[in-house]
């Protein structure tokens, strides 16, 4: 579904990212670990065609993220606040997302319906515009929007940052209920070595831009990624 | 500690976005800049060595004099139009222990080594060589050039209170400026005389220097209610003007719906005109830019010369597009990344754009409408300049909106946040202000005043029916261009 062909990125004559051949299938559950510059974000922004890759390409059903737009129907992403619009209310940002979705009226009722135990009653008929919540709310309304669409495939950096421990738990449950249910291909970025590995079935560690480990979950994946991380 | 101020200063200035405009533009404002300079000078040195026989009848030094207060007028809104205040997110140092009234003197003294600071020297200088140091004690001199001084920099002070003031909406502002309109009038029709004011109270602080205090108090003052006001807002949460005030709910513009996902960026773009601290301070101008026809057409020297008539017509029905298109990308530049992974067509979101400044310019084109009653032929001629609006300059402006890469930040309210308010806009004004008369002038030149002004109208007529294919040019520079816009927009300041 998701594929890495030679692809590079340097910033000058430095290399920050590597990835001659990554695979992403239909379906899997892909968690991105790495320290501080390992290029997660970056990985997450050549694959969403917010940068540019300095050499090879991102190809997401066997078509260039850069030379096609066909990918952004069904992908749903929020890497920072630099995806919302700050504002609007969040009620009005998702129903601008929706129009541009060109979803249905009834569908926008149905996903605030859903959502609302994750907005824990923070978020909507508060009045109040983005820029004025807080950033844990901030960060539910930016992972609402990239779910909202209902999307094939779901790119989420860190989402479990600034969120509180009962919202962490939803995301949480959210995430493996999605998994269980439909055939999203998720890749979630996180710190959180615990999160991950409960979300994810495959777990990637990034070192200094280049695949480190690329890990299928087993019982001793924690204590794989504890090794690595252990200082 | 200043030391190290100034180093953070100058770094930030280097490394921001706008430095690496192309070298192009660069190049371009210095080139502007030393012409200007040179021009002030070569004028200053013309009139301060000839100035006694330019005015044989009056003494050199009270006409001089007279002068002097319209040119801080000038000087004065100016200042108010171009001049940056003074910019330092205070935010990351506020932790530190570093005294408030430093950050606040540092902010406020930064301001005085403005450019604007200098022209005054210029002018001044040869003068005092030539006029004044003759027939005057040195004691005279130097309080005349302390005046002077002071004079400038309450000018400086004042200009900066009042812009932060009036973009903080505030009423009094807006009473100021009313003064100095009537000022004006009055002036205009004689009924008082500011130049007589002006002479008075110049020749008596050259003659008797202990006026100096006077200018020095004023400045003193005025640098003391800007110092007052600034150490209170310092408090971040404040400046942000978390108003927890019920919210009128703006209800959507339904006839937009029916647009579709057009439509819908339309609201979208609306609504951020309509609820930024930036956007609005911007959108103050609208009116000035409208009533500019009331400086020109009430005077007869101006209705002949139809060049100028062309200018104030393409002055008034392009404000908009000009305020808009000065910025545009830049004002989505904190959610843009947005826009990129969720805008699958950019035609229609250039189109978007495109729509706004079409029913905005027929906006005001209407409203200027009622000019014609000074002559038929302004109708004639905001027309055709509205026409070369709607088709050369809403496609100029979308094209050069590929070229900006600076992050504008819109919702931080009140005192620190004036970024973007520099040269690099006007480049994006100059063609649209002088366009219509260039293409006026050739004709005009050899008589055919009317065939110019129909010249105009057909060329933006004939680039309105072009108006699919020229949008594609601006959406495939904006493609080759995504991800440097992108980058520059991540680069908070």
């Amino acid at each position: 579904m998701i594929q890495t062909i030679n692809l590079t990125k340097a910033y000058n004559t430095q290399t920050v990212l590597n990835l001659p051949e990554v695979k992403i299938e239909k379906g899997e559950s892909f968690g991105l670990v790495g320290n501080n510059g390992a290029g997660k974000t970056t990985f997450f922004r050549l694959i969403l065609d917010l940068i540019r890759a300095t050499g090879g390409e991102v190809q997401i059903n066997g078509e260039n993220v850069a030379k096609s737009d066909n990918w952004k129907k069904i992908t749903g992403s929020f890497l920072d606040d630099n995806f919302l619009i700050d504002f609007l209310t969040p009620e009005e940002y998702f129903a601008l997302l929706a129009g541009i979705y060109k979803m249905p009226k009834g569908d926008l009722e149905e996903f605030f319906g859903e959502y609302e135990s994750f907005f824990n009653g923070e978020v909507l008929g508060r009045k109040k515009y983005i820029r004025e919540l807080s950033r844990g709310n901030q960060q539910k309304v930016g992972i609402a929007a990239a779910l909202m669409a209902k999307p094939q495939i779901l790119i989420l950096d860190e989402p479990f940052n600034g969120l509180d421990p009962s919202t962490q738990i939803r995301l949480i449950k959210l995430l493996n209920e999605l998994k269980a249910k439909t055939d999203i291909t998720m890749l979630i970025s996180s710190h959180d070595l615990n999160h991950v590995t409960e979300v994810c079935d495959r777990i990637l560690i990034l070192h200094e831009g280049q695949v480190h480990k690329d890990l299928i979950k087993t019982e001793n994946t924690m204590k794989e990624l504890e090794a690595y991380f252990a200082v | 500690m200043i030391k190290w101020f100034i180093q953070n200063e100058w770094r930030e200035t280097k490394r921001s976005a706008v430095w690496e405009q192309s070298l192009g533009i660069k190049i371009f404002l210095g080139f502007l800049f030393s012409i200007l300079f040179l021009e002030i000078l070569v004028g200053a040195i013309f009139l301060g060595d000839k100035f006694d026989t330019l005015f044989p009848d009056d003494d050199p030094v009270e006409k001089f004099n007279s002068f002097i207060l319209y040119g801080f007028t000038l000087g004065f809104l100016t200042r108010f139009m171009i001049q940056k205040v003074p910019v330092l997110s205070v935010e990351p140092y506020l932790h530190l222990p570093v005294k408030k009234s430093f950050l606040v003197h540092y902010i406020s003294a930064k301001s005085l080594f403005s450019f604007f600071n200098f022209i005054p020297v210029i002018i001044f200088t040869p003068f005092i060589i030539f006029q004044i140091a003759p027939f005057y004690t040195g004691f005279q001199i130097t309080g005349y050039i302390f005046t002077i001084i002071f004079s400038t920099l309450s000018v400086n002070v004042l200009a900066i209170l009042f812009k932060r003031n009036l973009s903080g909406n505030n009423w009094i502002s807006g009473i100021i400026f009313l003064v100095l309109v009537l000022l004006g009038l009055a002036d205009h029709y004689k009924i008082i005389s500011l130049g007589d004011v002006s002479s008075a109270l110049f020749t008596a602080c050259l003659e008797n220097p202990g006026w100096v205090v006077v200018p020095f108090l004023i400045f003193a003052g005025a640098y003391l209610i800007n110092f007052t006001t600034l150490i209170h807002r310092l408090y971040p949460e404040e400046n942000n003007r978390l108003r927890r005030k019920q919210r009128k709910e703006v209800s959507d513009i339904k006839y937009l719906k029916q647009f579709g996902v057009i439509g819908q960026l339309m609201q979208l773009e609306i609504k951020l005109f309509m609820r930024n601290k930036r956007t609005k301070s911007t959108m103050v101008f609208m009116p000035i830019f409208l009533l500019y026809g009331f400086l020109f057409y009430p005077q007869d020297i101006y209705m002949e010369m139809s060049g100028m008539l062309v200018f104030v017509g393409a002055f008034m029905t392009g404000g908009f597009i000009m305020l808009y298109g000065q910025y545009m990308l830049s004002w989505e530049s904190s959610y843009f990344d947005g826009i990129l992974t969720h805008i699958d067509d950019f035609f229609m979101y250039y189109r978007a754009k495109y729509y706004i400044m079409v029913f905005s310019s027929v906006a005001t084109f209407i409203v200027t409408l009622p000019y014609a009653f000074y002559d038929i032929k302004i109708l004639m001629i905001n027309t055709a300049t509205f026409l070369f609006n709607i088709g050369i300059s809403t496609m100029y402006v979308m094209t050069m909106s590929t070229f900006n890469k600076k992050r504008l930040n819109l919702d931080q309210g009140s005192a620190f946040n004036y970024q973007g308010v520099s040269a690099t806009q006007f480049l994006v004004s100059f063609p649209i202000m002088l366009g219509p008369v260039l293409i006026y002038w050739p004709f005009s030149a050899f008589g055919a005043g009317t065939a110019g002004i129909i010249a105009v109208g057909l060329t933006g007529l004939i680039a309105v029916f072009f108006n699919k294919s020229l949008t594609n040019i601006a959406v495939k520079r904006f493609l080759r261009n995504r991800y440097v816009i992108a980058e520059g927009f991540r680069q908070k300041l």
